[in-house]
């Protein structure tokens, strides 16, 4: 009996701790965002080869590309799920086609911010009626959809490249 | 292959803008692009569920960098002016174009060419009012030129041309234009202004050539016939064999300068006589090999007439000069 009292009280307890583990998430996030904006630079390394790293953006004309990595983690102690990461197109920025990546997920791309589909289904209606593939000026904003949930402490980055206008 | 789509996007958007705002020229490829100083912000926003419960959306951090300054410009030299020597206050018209992202101010100088015939003097440049052509309306630039982005400015070289040129020379000269803007050599700044010259050699200076030139006479000849006499009828003479006919040559000076030296020769046609005596010019009476007019052969083939220097103001920059001959 004794026992039977304290695993009850127990799973009140564990009940108890989770249900304010939601309430605190909800206050304070179970994941956080960093957004970088970065060029790539070509640079000669030691063993004289060209190569290319990602620096700060010093000197960026228009038509200059800039690389933004978005990282997400997971801050909590509990498995983050359906983790969906959205990046508008900056202003005065065009998307560059194809550049759009995350590792284990499923990229779709929005041309008005709102309903997203792969870029292959999207199309834009021309002024004589006709429709047209999207292209790289038309989308508004990329969306990055996790297929498996973040670990606690576990941390990924999608990435995508765009120019100046 | 992703740079290059991304290229061709560029060129699209500024085709775009430029027919958007009605730019009929092409000079200004910066039509479009992003403002120098601009600061450009990316924010992501993330979403995702504890458990079965949606979590409150999370924005990432604002990443910013800020549009660095390119410097281009484009000048282009216009139409050759035509001019005369010893003429004082002579222009040539130039184009100067700010094809940067953003404002700058040009320092403009002027250069003689060696490899032309003659340098002019005095030279000054002056702003156009906005009439493309040089007048009392325009002003003098003594200072670096200032241009928005996207603008351009009628500007020309005013100079004097010595009186040693002659018909046909040029002499070439080239206005320089030069950003007053030092591009940033230190260490690049994410969130301050950076200046990168943009032009042809990266050097923040670009130019274009124009020439004067000394218009070359040009004379326009004119020839024509009529019937004097036939013989039969005084009213109407036809050109019967026997009839006298009068050939008209009237040379016209359309060039800017004297033409000098201006000698007519004519060959006398097949079938007709040359009337001895016959020539005149400007309605004086010439005695054949008397000096002025000069005929050729026995029977006479051809003639020549000395008309001097023809003049290329209007009214009196044309010599008329005729001779006669008599239908076989």
């Amino acid at each position: 009996m004794k026992s039977k009292a304290l695993t009850r009280f127990a799973t009140t307890l564990a009940f108890t701790l989770a249900a304010s583990g939601i309430a605190s998430a909800a206050e304070k996030s179970c994941v956080s965002l960093n957004n970088e904006a970065q060029i790539e630079q070509e640079y000669t390394d030691a063993n004289g080869q060209k190569a290319k790293r990602l620096v700060p953006p010093g000197k960026v004309l228009p038509g200059g590309e800039v690389v933004y990595t978005i990282t997400a983690k997971n801050t909590c102690t509990t498995p983050a799920d359906r983790v969906v990461v959205d990046n508008p197109i900056p202003q005065h920025m065009t998307y560059v086609m194809g550049s759009a990546l995350g590792v284990g997920t499923d990229i779709t791309f929005s041309l008005d911010g709102k309903t997203y589909a792969k870029l292959e289904a999207l199309s834009v209606t021309q002024p004589d009626g006709k429709t047209r593939p999207a292209q790289a000026a038309d989308i508004k904003s990329i969306r990055w959809t996790y297929g498996n949930a973040f670990a606690p402490g576990a941390s990924g980055f999608v990435r995508f490249r765009a120019t100046v206008k | 292959m992703k740079p290059f789509t991304g290229r061709i996007k560029r060129v699209a958007l500024a085709m775009m803008a430029l027919s958007a705002v009605g730019v009929s020229s092409s000079v200004f490829a910066a039509v479009g692009e992003t403002t120098a100083g601009i600061d450009i912000t990316n924010t992501a926003t993330v979403s995702y569920t504890v458990g079965t419960s949606a979590q409150n959306p999370v924005s990432s951090n604002v990443a910013t960098f800020r549009v660095d300054q390119k410097v281009d410009l484009t000048i282009t030299g216009g139409t050759p002016t035509t001019t005369n020597p010893g003429a004082l206050n002579q222009a040539l018209i130039y184009t100067v174009a700010n094809t940067g992202n953003g404002n700058d101010s040009y320092t403009l100088s002027v250069s003689q060419s060696a490899a032309d015939n003659f340098d002019t003097t005095g030279i000054e440049i002056y702003l156009d009012n906005g009439d493309s052509t040089f007048g009392a309306g325009d002003t003098l630039i003594s200072a670096p030129l200032p241009l928005a982005r996207d603008t351009s400015a009628v500007v020309f070289i005013v100079s004097d041309i010595p009186l040693t040129a002659t018909n046909g020379q040029t002499a070439i000269l080239t206005l320089t234009g030069t950003t007053t803007l030092t591009a940033n050599t230190g260490a690049d700044n994410p969130t301050g202004l950076d200046v990168v010259f943009a032009d042809t050699g990266n050097n923040g200076t670009e130019g274009d050539d124009n020439n004067y030139a000394i218009e070359a006479a040009t004379l326009s000849v004119v020839k024509s016939a009529s019937v004097i006499s036939d013989g039969i009828s005084v009213s109407n003479p036809k050109a019967i064999p026997g009839a006298v006919v009068q050939y008209t040559i009237v040379v016209t000076n359309t060039g800017g300068v004297q033409a000098t030296s201006v000698t007519l020769t004519d060959d006398i046609p097949s079938n007709t006589t040359y009337v001895l005596n016959s020539m005149t010019l400007g309605g004086t009476p010439l005695v054949d090999n008397g000096g002025t007019g000069t005929t050729t052969g026995a029977p006479v083939s051809q003639i020549s007439i000395n008309a001097g220097n023809v003049g290329f103001a209007p009214g009196s920059n044309s010599v008329t000069a005729t001779f006669r001959v008599t239908v076989n």
